[in-house]
């Protein structure tokens, strides 16, 4: 018997076109995926293995969620089925054991999911062996690979939600339970994610995800690119456990399911009130019926009305079901937990503002309020049928427009109640955290407007394809897939080189540059998003309208039996004010779009596209490539003004700026380089003739009638001003509050660098290949003004700046005089002496602050509400400033200022001259926050940039490889040596640590790293986190004094040289010179190679007596170096016990020894010679944990071993 | 009020032919619809009350073309389907109340009043509080026509309500159709010949998408007297009877000897006895034509 129920269920799903709807969906995506990225992929050493196991299963995990939120339509409708049908009144009484239906059902309908991801790994499989994939990322085909991705993780998976959705089919016979429980474990899992994944829960997180990813990406969280690509995911640790655990609980509950399952669960109603049959009062009266008069009212007004009370009806038929309850309840925790928590942005930890409680949530939960909108649309529209009560309702006078709106306002009904959850979290969180300023206003406006017609639009469309499609499963299936088919399109379009395509129009309710959430400062609120916003959301919010006409067509009311029927029925809808509507619609949708992509693509001074950029770069190159290597003479001295509009959003800049030839070379011919965003008018003073001008690449090229020779001048007179704004283009740098203006805007002397770098299109313009250079510090022709990225060199500056009179304007140095004059402020600036040349405009109103330190008076200028964070950025301030000015001597400024700028504008802070332009993230950072216990940003940002005076505008490096250790590196430094004097030297090691794990994450997942003296003037792993950690190790291994001195005597030879610029090699000569010979190869180790140690203690024999122990350790130290993926090598003179290898060893490495409170007894350093050695120490305490590097001066990515005896 | 219905076709994707050239006029009164199941009775129901189209045909209310003015007709529209489902866990009052809402009774007092009336005279006026999911049967098919009375329809269908209701149940039932119709056309499809006999003022015999009588059940009936003729004949004999004569139908008696039905012009030999047609004799014989 159960092999016939089980063959006749087959049968069904077989005939079963919404089977192959899946499988064709569910292989189609895996097959373009890797086809398509394999085929684009570039060439590069990064490359990463789209076929390895970590980067499969990481796909094909997304992939397959996909069909988790459609279990129910296969697993769940299997039993489902039954009941609806009421087959289940003749199944009761045949003879066969709930054992035969249940597993009969059940395994016919996993067969089906099981065919279907079959499907999803041939895809998979087949993307991967098609022609044209490139070697260099595909590995040869390994069907090891694919069985363990599909035995090991995707079919457990499937089984445990497969037998949570029966169950939930069984209990409730409802098969909307299961859809709504799928969307809450869901919730359930990322809440799971997000709330062990922060401190030391993490194996409990990688075990409570039923899915595996947890475990798995715990498993290769050190990876390099190298293991990622090549090594099989082994299922061994905390993944086997993972996997145990999630099968024995799928089986727990299908036991659990069979036990409960009675076969008369299916008649008895769960929710029946038993009624009594009627008092037989009037039984077989004849009545005389007179019916009472009710008028009855079709009038279009009456319709809404009766629309919105109908949609009351829906609207308290979701809200007050158990499944839609629990799903407030998940949601709910989940939006109030995100809030709460607040994942740092740029590593930084905010105070919850509102526009944070608005946003935080919103990533993930927007994805949940759109799968209940799919979901509930279908249940709305499907609702009289499934109930069998469609012929009362469809033979009713009620007009199908009316009936139609009351759905859709049923569900934006829901969708409010689902938004109203982060304005509620968002109050809770804000209340909690003892935040004061209460925004309701900015709380309505953005839920209920912006993202209220964000999700009307999605309404729109589920109704409409609900109307459409044949069932609710296919009509859910094909909503999910449209956000798929959003992020698709650009990369499809691009393949196919379809540019039009990759415009926001036609990815439905898309706006430009807006993902979800919204920009928001307090300086100028939304600022220029929302014009763009609103623009995009009218021409969708046409779309919408024209769908929910298109639903009204579509609509079943009564039935039809063929497709023509279905058809001719639609046709016949389509006509008088319905027709005219739709076409009209049409027009303005088709209109609106045009002008949308015109104003985006066309109508933009500012604002370039991709073709544009290339299109630039190729007739730069083209055109003056030739003066690429043109020498040209350095600013030195800048006398200028700067009028800012705030109101109009434009500015002026008027001034004289000289330039001086600085080199033996004779210059006749200038290349100026103006703004390709701004209008600037360029005047030669000395008699020159023009020899070529571009409008596009806004070059002009003059040859002078008297050429430059060493220590000549020219002046040039520059004007530049902004192109106004476009509906949908900011134009203007200037914003109505806080506007932060960098010299970007200024022309430059000399061509750009911005050549074509992709090998494709340079062969298909006809360029050779560019050679890039290597630029290798020890090469000298690039330490010099020759180089053209080398623009040292200090400037005088001085400028009048001004602004509307309730705002203040700021830029570099002292200010001379202020003054009003027709309502507005002028602010007379000049520098006090020379200043590197780096030049910012601000303006805004702000509330001053000040406070002194012992060299300078500090200033700071921020918004008036922002006072969460002063005395940590004046902290910081004073720290840095103390710390370099009494290492490295003074600065030349009698004032520093810091001025804040909006978040929209940017995030970081930086120093120009005494001006520090500031982000408005660092004000509203919460430094009370646990996960900011170990970056206290403001402190750590203040301490950091000012630290730049000395490192960056003293000692300013040669732009070549390496050169940013010096800068970025120091910086870091001295911002940790400011941790440690300001607080303490745990806080410092948290930190230390903190950076540790990050320069081992970020080396793993970039698979780029070189020795720090060739670092690359953007890796941040290594020009900040590394070099950091290495300036200091070499602090304490040599002593703080010695080796601040050696930086001294570097800072004091390179500080405002001419050329040749400093560069890493001679950084880390100097160290060198202060480092005794047996330390020396720790300055190898750590700044020339990349050197890694793998310790670990193998025994330990403590002896105590009296209170000294006598310690007895067996250690197994190796060092090796790495290759930019994390190739191992141990060099020629490889040392070699057993299995292990090691560079050779004279390494002397500091232990921690700890008493049994864990106090520190004693840091010990210990010389080590051989991989394997033996020591005898003997230490005064009772020594309880020895620590392998208790201070992480080394590195190391497995620590494990480290440490021995109890914590 | 005049219900004319032209040339009616439809025919199923399958091939089924479910009604065929249908012509009937329907005037105010009880409409019994008699015939077998799958006679296309159904589809003829659903057809009138606008819930599928025909394939070619006009069902003209009056002056109302129903297939072109749909809304006009489900205004005066009173139907009760074959079988049919409730919303769960609602109410009988607030069901009417959100049915009466669709029928277009804006007032809230109107709708209340008329809500009360129909509850009171379908009895159900004690368990208006309680969900119409759990009713049972009879009290399902009661809630039917209430919601069916709520727009005091000129035009009623009902598709065979009586199947599954106790005898009590099927005569109010029946009393309160028969009340209605009154006022109003009632068209009311059955298979069952006793629902029709007493109350319907006129009928019809579909069978395969044909009419293949139309009259009063009374006029039905005398055409057929003195030709109904019956005899108790051995189970054995029954086949050479049905070959000899023309069976309309045949039951067996308590002593398993077999009564049968014929209809003959005149009495085929003395061991026939004559007796009184009924409407059950009607149908058979315009069945067996």
């Amino acid at each position: 018997m159960l092999a016939t129920i089980f063959k006749f269920e087959l049968q069904y799903w077989m005939k079963n076109p919404l089977v192959y709807v899946f499988s064709a969906v569910l292989f189609a995506i895996p097959f373009m995926t890797m086809w398509g990225m394999s085929v684009e992929a570039n060439t590069g050493d990064n490359l990463v293995m789209m076929n390895s196991y970590y980067k499969l299963n990481n796909m094909a995990n997304t992939f397959s969620l996909l069909l988790v939120f459609i279990l129910p339509a296969i697993i769940g409708n299997s039993v489902f089925r039954d009941f609806s049908s009421r087959m289940y009144t003749l199944l009761y009484s045949f003879p066969f054991s709930k054992k035969e239906y249940l597993i009969a059902k059940f395994a016919s309908a996993m067969s089906v999911v099981m065919i279907i991801l079959f499907t999803l790994v041939i895809g998979f499989l087949l993307g991967s062996l098609m022609p044209g994939v490139k070697e260099t990322v595909i590995l040869p085909f390994d069907i090891g690979n694919y069985l363990q991705l599909t035995f090991v993780f995707l079919l457990p998976n499937m089984l445990f939600f497969g037998v949570v959705v029966f169950a939930l089919t069984l209990y409730t016979r409802n098969i909307y339970v299961s859809f709504i429980g799928i969307i809450i474990m869901i919730i359930i899992q990322s809440f799971g994610k997000g709330v062990l994944g922060v401190s030391g829960y993490e194996t409990a997180a990688a075990l409570l995800d039923p899915t595996g990813e947890t475990a798995i990406k715990q498993m290769v969280k050190y990876w390099t690119l190298e293991e990622r690509n090549f090594n099989a995911i082994p299922v061994t640790g905390v993944i086997l456990y993972n996997r145990i655990l999630w099968l024995t609980i799928s089986v727990l509950v299908f036991i659990h399911m069979y036990i409960k399952f009675e076969f008369n669960q299916f008649v008895s109603t769960r929710s029946t009130q038993k009624i009594k049959a009627s008092e037989i009062e009037n039984e077989n009266k004849i009545f005389l019926l007179s019916l009472p008069t009710a008028s009855t009212n079709f009038s279009k007004m009456n319709q809404l009305k009766t629309a919105w009370h109908l949609s009351s009806i829906d609207f308290r038929s979701i809200m007050f079901s158990w499944p839609f309850t629990s799903i407030l309840f998940a949601g709910g925790m989940l939006v109030l937990f995100q809030q709460y928590q607040m994942g740092p942005q740029n590593g930084i930890v905010s105070i919850p503002t509102t526009s944070n409680m608005l946003r935080f949530p919103m990533f993930f939960f927007s994805a949940i309020i759109n799968l209940l909108t799919f979901l509930y649309a279908g249940i709305l529209m499907y609702k009289g049928r499934l109930s069998r009560m469609d012929a009362l309702i469809d033979t009713t006078p009620i007009s199908s427009w009316a009936m139609l709106l009351s759905k859709l306002i049923a569900l934006i009904k829901m969708q409010f109640v689902l938004l109203t959850l982060v304005l509620i979290g968002g109050v809770i969180a804000q209340i909690v955290a003892g935040y004061d300023r209460y925004e309701w206003s900015h709380y309505f406006f953005e839920l209920y407007i912006l993202q209220g017609i964000h999700f009307i639009a999605w309404a729109c469309l589920a109704i409409c394809i609900h109307s459409i499609a044949k069932n609710l499963y296919l009509g859910y299936f094909l909503l999910i897939l449209i956000p798929i088919f959003n992020l698709v399109l650009p990369p499809v379009a691009d393949y196919i080189g379809a540019d039009i395509l990759k415009s926001n129009i036609f990815q439905f309710n898309s706006v430009k540059d807006i993902f979800i959430g919204f920009d928001y400062s307090d300086f100028n609120g939304y600022g220029a998003q929302l014009t763009t916003y609103f623009s995009y959301k009218f021409y969708w919010m046409l779309c919408s309208i024209g769908l929910v006409i298109i639903a009204l067509l579509f609509w079943k009311r009564g039935r039809t039996f063929t497709l023509s029927e279905r058809w001719n029925v639609i046709i016949s809808r389509c006509k008088g004010i319905t027709a005219y509507a739709l076409g009209l619609i049409f027009l303005a949708f088709v209109g609106t779009g045009f002008t949308i992509y015109h104003h985006e693509n066309t109508v933009s001074k500012t604002s370039f596209t991709d073709e544009d950029i290339n299109m630039i770069s190729l007739q730069n190159e083209k055109q003056f490539g030739h003066l690429e290597h043109l020498i040209q003479p350095k600013l030195v001295d800048v006398n200028m003004s700067m009028d800012i509009y705030p109101e109009e959003k434009k500015f002026n800049l008027k001034g004289n700026f000289t330039y001086i030839n600085k080199t033996n070379h004779v210059i006749d011919t200038i290349v100026i380089a103006k703004s390709l965003k701004e209008i600037t008018t360029c005047e030669i003073q000395q008699s020159h003739r023009t020899i070529a001008s571009d409008d596009i690449l806004r070059y002009e090229v003059v040859v002078l009638d008297d050429a430059l020779l060493l220590g000549d001048s020219i002046t040039i007179d520059i004007e530049v001003s902004n192109y106004p704004n476009t509906l949908l283009h900011h134009n203007s740098r200037v914003i109505s509050n806080g506007t932060l203006i960098s010299d970007h805007i200024l022309p430059v002397l000399g061509i750009r660098d911005a050549f074509l770098s992709n090998p494709k299109d340079r062969k298909k313009n006809g360029l050779a290949p560019r050679e890039s250079t290597e630029l290798n510090p020890s090469d000298s022709t690039l330490l010099g003004y020759e180089y053209g990225a080398n623009d040292q060199g200090l400037i005088r500056y001085e400028c009048v700046i001004s602004t509307s009179s309730d705002q203040t304007p700021f830029t570099m140095g002292n200010i001379k005089e202020v003054t009003q004059k027709n309502e507005r402020t002028y602010h007379h600036y000049k520098s006090n002496g020379l200043i590197v040349n780096a030049m910012s405009w601000m303006s805004g109103t702000y509330e001053k602050l000040s406070a002194s330190g012992k060299y300078q008076e500090l200033e700071m200028y921020r918004h008036p509400e922002q006072r969460y964070n002063d005395v940590h950025f004046f902290d910081g301030l004073n720290a840095s400033l103390d710390y370099c000015s009494d290492w490295f001597g003074p600065l030349p400024y009698d004032t520093m200022r810091i001025v804040e700028y909006p978040e929209t504008e940017g995030t970081f802070a930086t120093v120009h001259g005494n001006l520090m332009p500031y982000s408005e993230t660092y004000f509203k950072c919460d430094v009370h926050d646990h996960q900011n216990d170990v970056f206290n940003m403001p402190f750590y940002v203040s301490a950091h940039e000012i630290a730049h005076c000395w490192w960056a505008h003293n000692v300013d490096p040669a732009n070549v490889l390496g050169g940013r250790i010096i800068t970025e590196g120091m910086a870091d430094y001295i911002a940790m040596k400011s941790i440690e004097q300001k607080y303490d030297s745990d806080k410092l090691l948290k930190f230390r640590k903190e950076y540790h794990k990050l320069y081992l994450k970020e080396r793993a997942d970039q698979a780029n790293e070189t020795a720090l003296i060739h670092s690359s003037l953007d890796n941040e792993y290594l020009n900040y986190r590394k070099a950091s950690l290495a300036i200091y190790t070499m602090s304490e291994y040599l002593g703080e004094d010695v080796l601040n001195k050696a930086l001294a005597r570097f800072e004091n030879r390179y500080k405002h040289t001419e050329p040749p610029y400093a560069t890493s090699l001679d950084f880390v000569d100097y160290i060198r010179v202060a480092t005794p010979d047996t330390l020396k190869y720790l300055v190898h180790d750590m700044f020339e190679a990349i050197t890694l140690y793998e310790n670990a203690i193998q025994s330990v024999d403590i002896d105590i007596d009296q209170g000294i122990s006598h310690i007895d350790i067996q250690l197994e130290i190796t060092k090796y170096r790495s290759d930019q993926k994390g190739k191992h090598s141990y060099g020629d003179d490889i040392l070699q016990a057993g299995e292990k290898k090691s560079l050779p060893l004279s390494d002397y490495i500091e232990f921690g020894f700890f008493d049994d409170e864990d106090s520190l007894i004693e840091n010990r350093i210990i010389h080590i010679e051989n991989i394997n050695s033996n020591h005898q120490l003997v230490i005064t305490g009772n020594v309880s944990r020895i620590v392998i590097d208790p201070n992480y001066l080394l590195f190391a990515v497995n620590r494990d071993g480290n440490e021995w005896g109890l914590k | 009020m005049i219900l004319k219905i032209q040339n009616l076709s439809k025919t199923y994707p399958n091939g089924t032919k479910a009604l065929d050239k249908v012509n009937i006029n329907i005037t105010k009164g009880m409409f019994g619809l008699l015939g077998p199941n799958g006679a296309g009775k159904s589809t003829l129901m659903r057809t009138i009350a606008t819930l599928q189209a025909p394939d070619t045909g006009i069902i003209q209310l009056d002056d109302i073309d129903t297939q072109l003015e749909k809304m006009s007709l489900r205004k005066v529209l009173g139907y009760l389907p074959q079988e049919f489902g409730v919303y769960p866990n609602i109410s009988a009052e607030k069901l009417l109340d959100y049915l009466a809402r669709l029928k277009g009774i804006t007032s809230r007092s109107e709708r209340q009043s008329i809500i009360d009336y129909c509850l009171h005279v379908t009895n159900l006026t004690d368990q208006r509080k309680k969900s119409v999911s759990g009713y049972s049967g009879g009290m399902k098919q009661r809630f039917g026509i209430a919601q069916m009375m709520l727009n005091n329809p000129k035009l009623i269908i009902v598709d065979e309500p009586t199947a599954g209701l106790d005898p009590a149940e099927r005569q109010r039932f029946l009393n309160i159709l028969r009340e209605i119709s009154t006022k109003s056309i009632v068209i009311f499809s059955t298979h069952i010949v006793d629902d029709i006999k007493d109350l319907c003022t006129d009928m019809a015999i579909l069978n395969k998408g044909n009419i293949l009588y139309h009259s009063s059940p009374e006029d039905a009936i005398s055409t057929l007297q003195g030709q109904i003729f019956t005899k108790n004949i051995s189970r054995e004999s029954l086949p050479s009877a049905e070959d000899q004569y023309h069976v309309l139908s045949s039951s067996f008696n308590r002593d398993n000897s077999i009564r049968i039905r014929i209809l003959s012009s005149e009495s085929p030999d003395d061991t026939f006895i004559s007796i009184v047609p009924t409407l059950e004799d009607v149908y058979f014989s315009a069945l067996q034509n």
